[in-house]
């Protein structure tokens, strides 16, 4: 979980933080107002396109099966055999019948899940942390909780180190992490507690160390190292990213209300 | 994201709770959470016990810093492991919320309440996170052995919803079972010189912990290891 990331810098990684957090929202809301799994597909792949270019495409690839493959077989199996909606029998397996309706449910979900996870991916892997939360923090995030999100991702990397050294030091002293289920389970507590102890204690070194740097004064204007820049691509696309959400979602409710043909025989199942 | 409006109009009115001291709290209860997940996987027990973090600052400052640390923890799982992760953070607030609320009322003081604390728990926990499996995921995520466990439920109930609330319980009543048994036994060894510098804070809790807790007194604690 202690990650070491480096940012390739591609034309993805110099957008400004929020325009990628626009563009997982706009995306996502594409994909989920359209009535079938098809336009979730084309964004799926126009976002391991997007992967290519901003140079992640084996973290990308490797969160998108990770995560695609395992869901995709256990809702097939879930809604396609047992979905309430299933009316046409595509399959007969002979303990269970493949209904269309679940399937197509299921791969809308699939395409939906997939279309919010790719972007959310692209955005986490190419954007540095500190320029998100000084993106946020300019855009209205209150500076305490932006400094809760770095404080995180530095925090927990230190007590997983904690954790590693109170391991051995437990070790040594003879404490056993093998055995059946209750030794091992009774072993979880002499772990965990020094490691919450010192890290108590830490805390509240922090916490005076804060205080007297200044982070508990209210109504001033906290100001940042990291400073991001919004440039012309980024109104660029974000106006794009805005058009295209607004026609997908008018398609959308044209197909509804049937005021425009569905565009494949199956949409709205 | 109706519920993260209401929860902004809230904040005024609860940012007593939030003072210096219990916002360092947060990150390291958010670590606390993900370090226990780790330390599951490390010892091979077939448990989450991602909460704990939770449970010990929803006893040192209140229900709305527990909330956000359950809210924080995911928001750290999302960005750094996975981002399926996200929707579950109303589990973690709700969670939070619901454990704060309950030791603010005393139970964590006395051994029913903790079962009662439990039980809460295991409910909201399992309430909430089948509507979000079914709602947001159509019945399974996949990356977890309760996938499994509701796909074989699937196969027996028929009913897609019944079988991720079943798998969504039982598996829930073990694993805050005994997380919540943790967090009893870890704050309890807590020294009281760190509690009672919380007690300020508009918890309330640590006072109750302290009264009952006798100089002299072996820790009940001692007694479950």
């Amino acid at each position: 979980m202690a990650v070491k990331i480096t940012y390739a810098n591609t034309p993805v990684s110099r957008l400004h933080p929020m325009t990628k957090i626009m563009a997982i929202l706009m995306l996502g809301l594409c994909a989920l107002v359209w009535p079938d799994f098809t336009l979730g597909l084309v964004l799926v792949i126009a976002l391991f396109v997007v992967s290519f270019v901003a140079r992640i495409p084996s973290d990308f690839v490797k969160i998108m099966f990770g995560f695609g493959i395992p869901v995709t077989v256990m809702l097939m199996f879930i809604q396609g055999l047992y979905s309430p909606k299933n009316q046409t029998v595509i399959a007969d397996f002979g303990f269970a019948q493949l209904g269309l309706e679940g399937v197509l449910y299921a791969a809308k979900i699939v395409m939906d899940l997939l279309v919010f996870l790719g972007s959310f991916t692209i955005m986490s892997k190419t954007t540095y942390t500190g320029a998100l939360v000084a993106a946020l923090t300019s855009a209205g995030l209150n500076a305490k909780a932006g400094y809760l999100i770095l404080a995180s991702l530095n925090v927990v990397p230190q007590m997983q180190r904690r954790m590693s050294v109170i391991r051995e030091a437990q070790n040594a002293r003879g404490l056993s992490e093998s055995g059946g289920l209750f030794s091992r389970l009774a072993a979880y507590v002499p772990l965990l507690g020094p490691v919450v102890m010192s890290s108590l204690t830490d805390a509240q070194e922090r916490g005076m160390t804060l205080e007297t740097r200044g982070f508990g004064i209210t109504d001033v204007k906290q100001t940042s190292y990291v400073e991001v820049r919004w440039r012309t691509v980024d109104k660029v696309c974000n106006w794009v990213l805005v058009i295209m959400a607004v026609i997908v979602t008018a398609i959308s409710v044209g197909i509804y209300i049937g005021v425009i043909p569905a565009l494949t025989p199956w949409a709205g199942a | 994201m109706a519920n993260k409006a209401k929860k902004m109009s809230f904040w005024e009115g609860i940012r007593a709770q939030f003072s210096t001291k219990s916002l360092v709290l947060i990150p390291i209860a958010a670590g606390i959470n993900l370090i226990g997940g780790t330390l599951c996987s490390a010892l091979k027990l077939p448990l989450f016990l991602d909460m704990i973090g939770t449970i010990i600052v929803a006893c040192l400052s209140g229900p709305w810093v527990a909330a956000l640390t359950g809210l924080l923890t995911n928001v750290f799982l999302a960005l750094v492991a996975n981002p399926v992760y996200l929707p579950y953070a109303v589990v973690s607030i709700l969670c939070g919320l619901a454990v704060g609320y309950m030791v603010k009322a005393g139970l964590f003081r006395k051994l029913w309440g903790v079962v009662l604390i439990w039980l809460a728990c295991t409910l909201v926990n399992a309430v909430s996170a089948s509507l979000i499996t079914v709602f947001v995921y159509g019945g399974a995520t996949g990356v977890t052995g309760t996938s499994l466990l509701t796909a074989t439920l699937v196969v027996a109930l028929r009913d897609i919803a019944a079988s991720v609330f079943s798998s969504a319980i039982v598996t829930n009543l073990i694993d805050k079972g005994i997380a919540v048994l943790i967090a009893y036994i870890i704050v309890r060894k807590i020294p009281r010189r760190f509690l009672s510098q919380y007690a300020a804070d508009g918890a309330g809790v640590e006072e109750d912990i302290l009264d009952d807790d006798e100089p002299g007194e072996p820790d009940e604690g001692d007694k479950d290891v």
